[in-house]
């Protein structure tokens, strides 16, 4: 089967540089780092962690977590919100016609890309 | 970034007890057991030295939005359903680091979080529970309204298709 996407051009590059260090043709690198993903998602929907391990202590060494990964674990435990009938009403009424986000709102998301 | 154990431990005071306490205590507990992801905010090269190494910190977790079982009952009219929504439990910056934009930094990245998290889980916006009237001022100005006052903190709300357009649109 063939897959076509579409990825940042350093992530491209970083790609095609481990394929050639590693001796695999793109398909294979792609191949694996699916598996792995795939692997990944099925260990967050079980409720679990991915970390890295240290063999010499047998520490967790680090938390590997993606977009995907940290919400897939956030939809998991979702907790209760007890709020007033009529706060749902008017956040139901806002989601349906949501204004478009203030010049304010759009400022500080310009400034946090700076 | 995401909260590091050694995090517990920097000093961070944001001059809140309960915010200091819970950062102190339970916030790196409360990751780990996946109730609710820390994030902080760490000062960096270009800052001024003076500032503390943890500048702030926010919690994020999913919450379903429903109403009290007797409103149900007594309401039928009103909605029923519950409502996915993204929580932005507490956000606090150090006292030493106030009055730099580090609260609107850390904000605006919880929504960049939230909103990515929204293309593949069912999120219909976020909600904060400011916890005076500075919060709620501070909220305000980023497009959230207040849902419900009628005790402290008073819950506040932004549709996830404002918070979308505000990134879409760049």
């Amino acid at each position: 089967m063939r897959l076509e996407a579409t990825v940042p051009e350093n992530r491209g590059a970083a790609v095609v540089q481990l394929a050639d260090e590693l001796g695999l043709t793109r398909s294979q690198l792609i191949d694996e780092a699916l598996t792995l993903f795939l692997k990944a998602v099925l260990e967050v929907k079980r409720g679990r962690r991915l970390v890295t391990l240290d063999p010499r202590t047998a520490q967790p060494a680090c938390e590997l977590a993606t977009p995907t990964l940290s919400a897939l674990e956030w939809a998991l435990r979702p907790e209760p919100l007890i709020l007033p009938a009529e706060a749902l009403a008017k956040m139901r009424a806002m989601t349906e016609a949501a204004p478009k986000a203030s010049p304010r709102l759009r400022g500080a998301v310009k400034r946090q890309r700076k | 970034m995401q909260i590091e154990p050694d995090d517990a431990e920097s000093g961070f005071s944001c001059g809140k007890h309960p915010l200091d306490d819970y950062f102190k205590r339970h916030a790196i507990r409360n990751d780990r057991a996946g109730i609710s992801r820390a994030y902080v905010l760490r000062r960096v090269e270009t800052d001024p030295p003076e500032l503390p190494k943890l500048l702030g910190f926010y919690t994020l977790s999913m919450a379903v939005a429903e109403s009290a079982p007797i409103a149900k009952l007594l309401e039928a009219k009103l909605p029923k359903y519950p409502m996915p929504v993204a929580l932005i439990g507490r956000l606090a910056i150090d006292t030493r680091a106030q009055g730099r934009r580090f609260g609107e930094m850390l904000l605006m990245d919880a929504l960049h979080r939230v909103v990515d998290a929204a293309g593949i889980v069912g999120c219909i916006g976020i909600i904060v529970d400011a916890k005076d009237d500075g919060a709620e001022r501070f909220y305000m100005k980023y497009d959230f309204v207040t849902v419900s006052a009628e005790i402290w903190p008073h819950r506040m709300f932004l549709p996830i298709a404002t918070a979308r357009s505000a990134f879409s649109e760049q």
